[in-house]
């Protein structure tokens, strides 16, 4: 009896495989094996910070929540509500919109528009704001214009809206945050089979109509994956907001902990905070179970790219254009306008090329780091089909909920437990002093922007995992691959491209942050952020634009890797249709 | 030693049984054909064996080792025990070639992998798209490399899952008798599931049919076809006339005229089922004893058969017939043809 | 595959763990005052006594990572925009008492913690900014005028969360008692002109632009403002408002002070005695006065001639500590008058 391979004595435990009618299996008691601990250790890992910030939170609120409820938090609450429901309508529109025309339409600027969607996301939020409120205000651009073509005297000659206002806010956050909506929709819609849409043409709806009842809900998990990150970064927001003047439940955060010196009323704060986006993910969750989202033929066709006429293509053209120009182009200008006038003040610091090595260094671990563990946890998640793994891995996304100063406490509390403990122990065995390993150095950093921004590692990547058909997975094991193996050589390359899109998104989002690497960064530490920081928080963003200039242009490169590989995204292959034309049937 | 062995094996999910207290056999060089209509449970035993899905309750053995036992946490993962799974929808890798599809159950340090992959392809015909991608080839071809694949590592098992469901009629023979060819020049023990009889029949050395999770007969092809053991058996191939009576004297009464009851006493209430087929159509001078009229009430031609619809029997039991005859014979309707079944293809069965 | 994973993580902490013991001549500080600030103070200081200062420049979350690193904590010396921080360091058992004959010297005895665990090295003044024209002098001289329905529609401020008002706020109810402060406060909000926004320059901006006609800020922006050589419309800003210092005919002037304090955990606790007692000596204080318009703790050095100019001023005197007691108290007086939703 030829065998090629012995059976093996039971060396690897088995694992199930996800089934497209797995929610119908019996619910059975979780598996400890390897596969298991590994996911539920580096859940536990990434959740740490905000597991800590919730045990901070038990204790004594000192009265505060009594004082809060009377006097401002529904003040707060509303704002934060009214502020997530206009960022969330927004960066859908936006986000929504522009992918489904560059995606299915040919118009003037096509090509060039869709990577410039993306764009935005390279600007840091509160530069974004200062220059909107720069050019909007009283001394602003536009009202000079108004009040010179006019001859209005003072502001008290015409009414003008307030620009530091929850609206003012909205737009400023929903263009900087509609390419998350932007990118997983375009992705979702390329890989969508366009065959759906055209049923739905057949069936006598027009494109609009097909548009909006076959396409977008066929593209809502990936839309709602946008979406939910735009509004976890809304909620964590602090910077924006103070300077529009619009107090969020961040903002009472904040005064709790630094005005009334209770960390404990904060972190009960913070930890609504989290509970609140949890239940937010529960409800989108249960709002989609049992749907499928995934084609049921894997053909998969060219998309028809129809020609729209003149007068529709300049208004597509328009429409796409218009975000690009006023979140990317107009802070891009006035910021180099900036530059030439200050370039001096910033080059006059002789460690600005360092800044920008710093920025990039910590931008690239992180990006790494995060990805890398996204990718496991994913799978982690996927081999176990275990709804408690999946809340796990839900709880290790919360960090980028959390106001990031928050994050950071809750992130030092922890890694100081674990240096103090290494370094006694080092001591009593050694007789060597170790000071702290982690939480002295950029470690602390890297672990803290992993722990934030895991939400953008583990999502994408997670939802393109179902780009592996369950028989695939299958097949990898009967024809002998372990769980590890599969995921190297089968996961991995399909998913590739979401796995590289996770990272160049960590990265672009590491070189802006700042209030994480404000606290965490060791002595004598400075980036791009933090430089451009001593200034703006002072709102003398002109003093350093050439410094904001330059992390809005290490954040356009990885933009444009990041367009890129979505247009190779499509199932099909584009690379591999290239080096073998296609077969006629046999 | 059997090279598959399924013992009490049960599995359940939250909408109810799958699989109940299956227990089979497939032989080293074996083809067992797994039959049942969708939603049997069919694909769950394929894997379960493969160890795809955790068995709940039983035991699995492979070349008698076990592999699998309910309730035990320690299971041989699937890349352990050996076997070859190819599935419905073949799932073949996108980002691979089909070389390198084929060749992915191989060590990468195995000397023969370029050699057998090159040779297989070669006699497939295949060989000039050994370095395109799976979506660029069509659904014959990427059946074969799908089977291929599953062959390659040389299994011990080999699983196949509706091996043939998304080809064309055309081309499915002709794919058959292709992998028939290629499996018999193999040792494994090979356990295909199918919807389809007649590739049952075609392929199979023994059936297995399965009914709502359940085993049902289990014997060589012949076997089900001539002795079926229940009506769900016997209505497996073809058009049935179902006719129910009671045992008077070792017979039973039917339109189509008295049958013998087999074991049956007298007086016990059964349920007799006669193919279309299994009905003749007497020529002119034939006689039979108990050959009945019946009246022609619609024929159609089905190509290498006709399909006629008859009303037969007197007195309370009458009723339409189906009848299946050869060529196109097609009588006008309102003629009266003598009708007979052929004899012991009655089957009986308790009521 | 999974050893490679660890080993990817082992070779990251070890890359990113570069600075990790260094010994010697050195002091560490967390500085809640801007780099730009207090830069070439520390660099003075180095190249008086070759003590190398290593910096954290952070708003936030200071207090907490002292208290996480524990008994390894690197920061020796910490220093703040105002009291606020310190006395938070304070109520957490951070700092440590410091004995100087230098500072006990120098540093007038309300500026600085009895047991010397902080010590002031500036204070800076929260006066109220009034149009030259449109504000008749005598108009505003005290805080509670601030309140006036006369005043209405009048009135610019940043939020009235921010440290610089709370203090304020703070010193009102220490004052006055929290009944009379919060009608006070209710009465200041009414008559503002805008939501509180920006920050202390925004005031003048605001002013200038006719949004309204008095703010409230500290003194040092005046300063800033009237020499901005690269942003010259900030001279313009200046030109237009008057310096008016309040409570001149009772308690004085609310003041705050920039300070110090020496982290009871620190390793270089000697250098960060010597870091404080440089700046607050001589050089250092003029620094503060001559560059960043700051009033030195120090007597004897000189103001700025245009801090001269506006001419001696009488401080309250009231303790910081009580000020930072009523800190609490302010900002929920601040969240029940609904302060920063404007009138």
């Amino acid at each position: 009896m030829p065998l090629s391979g012995p059976l093996r004595a039971g060396d690897a435990v088995n694992r199930p495989l996800a089934l497209p009618f797995a929610s119908a299996r019996v619910a059975a008691p979780l598996r400890w094996d390897r596969w298991t601990l590994l996911t539920l250790a580096l859940c536990g890992f990434v959740a740490l910070p905000v597991g800590t910030v919730i045990a901070t939170a038990v204790g004594p609120d000192d009265g505060i929540w009594a004082h809060l409820l009377s006097t401002v938090l529904p003040v707060y609450a509303s704002n934060t509500l009214w502020l997530m429901l206009g960022v969330g309508l927004g960066t859908i529109l936006i986000g929504t919109s522009t992918a489904w025309l560059v995606t299915m339409y040919r118009f003037p600027g096509r090509r060039i528009l869709s990577f410039a969607l993306l764009l935005p996301l390279a600007v840091p939020s509160y530069v974004l704001a200062f220059v909107v409120t720069d050019q909007l205000e009283y001394a602003g651009a536009l009202q000079r214009a108004l009040r010179a073509l006019f001859g209005w005297e003072s502001a008290a000659d015409y009414w003008f809206p307030e620009i530091r206002s929850l609206g003012g806010a909205t737009l400023v956050l929903s263009l900087v945050l509609y390419p998350y909506v932007y990118l997983l929709a375009r992705a979702a819609f390329v890989e969508q089979c366009f065959c759906l849409f055209e049923a739905s043409r057949t069936l006598g709806q027009g494109p609009l109509r097909s548009f909006l009842r076959v396409a977008v809900p066929m593209a809502r998990p990936a839309i709602a994956v946008g979406v939910a990150l735009a509004l976890m970064e809304t909620l964590n927001e602090f910077g924006t907001v103070e300077f529009f003047a619009v107090p969020t439940f961040t903002a009472g955060i904040f005064d709790v902990w630094l005005n009334m010196n209770s960390i404990t009323g904060a972190a009960q704060l913070a930890a609504l905070l989290v509970v609140f986006t949890f239940g937010l993910v529960l409800v989108e969750r249960a709002g989609r179970r049992r749907k499928r989202f995934w084609a049921t033929s894997t053909r998969v066709r060219a998309l028809p790219e129809y020609p729209l006429g003149r007068g529709l293509g300049l208004a597509a053209a328009a429409w796409c254009a218009l975000p690009v120009l006023l979140g990317f182009v107009l802070p891009g200008a006035v910021l180099a306008s900036y530059a030439l006038d200050f370039y001096a003040v910033t080059l006059s610091d002789y460690a600005f090329p360092g800044y920008l090595w710093n920025s990039l260094k910590l931008a690239a671990w992180a990006a790494l780091c995060t990805a890398a563990l996204g990718t496991l946890i994913a799978y982690g998640v996927r081999v176990s089909r275990d709804p408690k793994i999946r809340g796990a891995a839900e709880a290790a996304t919360l960090g980028y909920a959390v106001p990031g100063a928050v994050l950071a406490v809750g992130i030092m509390v922890p890694l100081g437990l674990f240096d103090n403990a290494i370094d006694a122990f080092s001591r009593r065995w050694f007789g060597l002093p170790l000071g702290l390993l982690l939480s002295g150095s950029a470690a602390a950093l890297v672990i803290g922007y992993v722990a934030r921004f895991m939400a953008l590692g583990y999502r994408p990547i997670d939802a393109s995992f179902s780009k592996v058909t369950p028989s695939m997975e299958g097949a990898a094991r009967t024809l002998g691959h372990g769980p590890a193996a599969t995921l190297w050589r089968i996961h991995l390359p399909l998913v590739r491209p979401s796995v590289i899109a996770a990272a160049l998104l960590v990265f672009v989002d590491t070189m802006k942050e700042l209030p994480l690497t404000l606290i965490l960064r060791p002595f004598n530490f400075e980036t791009l952020a933090t430089f451009v920081y001593q200034y703006a928080s002072d709102e003398l963003l002109e003093e350093c634009a050439l410094g904001a200039l330059t992390i809005v242009a290490a954040g356009v490169i990885p933009v444009l890797l990041l367009s890129v590989g979505i247009g190779r995204s499509r199932p099909g292959h584009a690379a591999a249709v290239a080096r073998a034309p296609p077969a006629g049937a046999v | 030693m059997p090279g598959l062995l399924l013992e009490e094996v049960s599995h359940r999910y939250d909408s109810g049984w799958a699989v109940r207290d299956l227990g089979f056999a497939v032989e080293p060089g074996e083809i067992v054909c797994l039959l049942g209509p969708s939603g049997c449970g069919k694909t769950t035993v394929l894997r379960l064996a493969a160890g795809l899905e955790p068995l709940q309750a039983g035991r699995i053995r492979i070349g008698g080792r076990i592999v699998a036992e309910g309730g035990k946490a320690q299971q041989v993962p699937p890349e352990s025990r050996g076997v070859g799974l190819m599935f419905q929808d073949y799932a073949l890798f996108p980002h691979l070639t089909v070389r390198e599809n084929v060749a992915f159950g191989l060590a990468r340090s195995d000397s023969r992998r370029a050699t057998w992959v090159r040779e297989v392809l070669g006699e497939m015909e295949l060989e000039e798209y050994a370095d395109r991608y799976p979506h660029t080839l069509s659904g014959g071809q990427q059946q074969r490399i799908a089977l291929l694949r599953a062959l390659a590592p040389r299994p011990r098992v080999l699983l196949l899952d509706e091996p043939f469901s998304g080809l064309d009629e055309h081309l499915r023979q002709q794919i058959r008798m292709e992998t028939l060819r290629r499996l018999e020049g193999t040792e494994a023990s090979t356990l295909m599931v199918t919807h389809d009889p007649e590739e049952a029949m075609f392929l199979a050395d023994r059936i297995v049919v399965l009914h709502r999770g359940r085993l049902v007969q289990d014997a060589a092809p012949i076997e089900i076809f001539e002795r079926p053991r229940d009506p769900f058996v016997a209505r497996l191939f073809g058009p049935v006339n179902e006719f129910e009576g009671v045992v008077r004297s070792r017979r039973v009464a039917t339109p189509l005229g008295p049958v013998a009851a087999g074991g049956f006493e007298d007086g016990s209430a059964v349920l007799v089922m006669v193919r279309a087929n299994d009905v003749a159509v007497l020529e002119g001078g034939e006689e039979s004893r108990s050959s009945v009229t019946g009246r022609v009430r619609s024929a159609r031609t089905l190509g290498l058969q006709s399909e006629l619809r008859l009303r037969a029997g007197g007195d309370g039991i009458a009723r339409e017939i189906q009848v299946r005859v050869p060529g196109v014979v097609l009588p006008g309707e309102g003629s009266e043809l003598r009708l007979a079944v052929r004899a012991g293809r009655a089957f009986v069965y308790p009521r | 595959m999974f050893r490679r994973i660890l080993s990817v993580a082992l070779l990251g902490a070890v890359l990113a763990s570069g600075e990790a013991l260094a010994g010697g001549d050195e002091v560490n500080l967390y500085s809640y005052r801007q780099p730009f600030l207090i830069q070439p103070l520390l660099d003075a200081f180095t190249e008086e006594t070759g003590i190398e200062v290593n910096v954290v420049y952070a708003k936030k979350g200071m207090v907490e990572k002292i208290k996480a690193a524990g008994e390894n904590n690197p920061a020796d010396a910490v220093l703040t925009v105002d009291i606020g921080r310190l006395d938070a360091l304070l109520q957490e058992d951070l700092l440590e008492p410091v004995q100087s004959e230098v500072l006990t010297t120098h540093i007038p005895a309300h500026l600085r913690h009895p047991d010397g665990l902080w010590f002031g090295l500036t204070t800076r003044a929260r006066v109220v900014l009034a149009h030259k024209d449109r504000v008749a002098a005598g108009t505003v001289q005290s805080l509670a005028d601030l309140a006036d329905p006369e005043l209405q529609g009048k009135v610019c401020t940043r939020s009235g969360k921010h440290g610089y008002n709370v203090a304020l706020i703070a010193s009102v109810i220490a004052h006055e008692g929290e009944e009379n402060a919060e009608a006070w406060l209710s009465g200041v909000k009414a008559n503002l002109a805008r939501k509180p926004q920006g920050n202390d320059r925004a005031q003048a901006k605001a002013i200038y632009e006719g949004v309204c006609d008095i703010a409230i800020s500290n003194h040092y922006y005046m300063g800033k403002m009237a020499t901005n050589e690269e942003k010259p419309e900030q001279k313009e800003w200046a030109k237009v408002v008057r310096v008016v210092f309040l409570n001149q005919d009772d308690r004085g002037q609310h003041v705050n002070i920039s300070g110090a304090g020496v982290i009871r955990t620190g390793k270089n606790k000697d250098a960060a005695v010597r870091l404080i007692e440089f700046l607050a000596g001589e050089g250092a204080q003029n620094m503060y006065a001559q560059d960043n318009f700051e009033y030195p703790v120090r007597a004897g050095v000189a103001l700025h001639p245009m801090l001269a100019e506006w001419g001696d001023f009488m401080a309250d005197t009231l303790s910081l500590e009580d000020i930072a007691r009523h800190r609490k108290a302010a900002t929920q007086m601040v969240d029940r008058v609904r302060f920063d939703e404007g009138a």
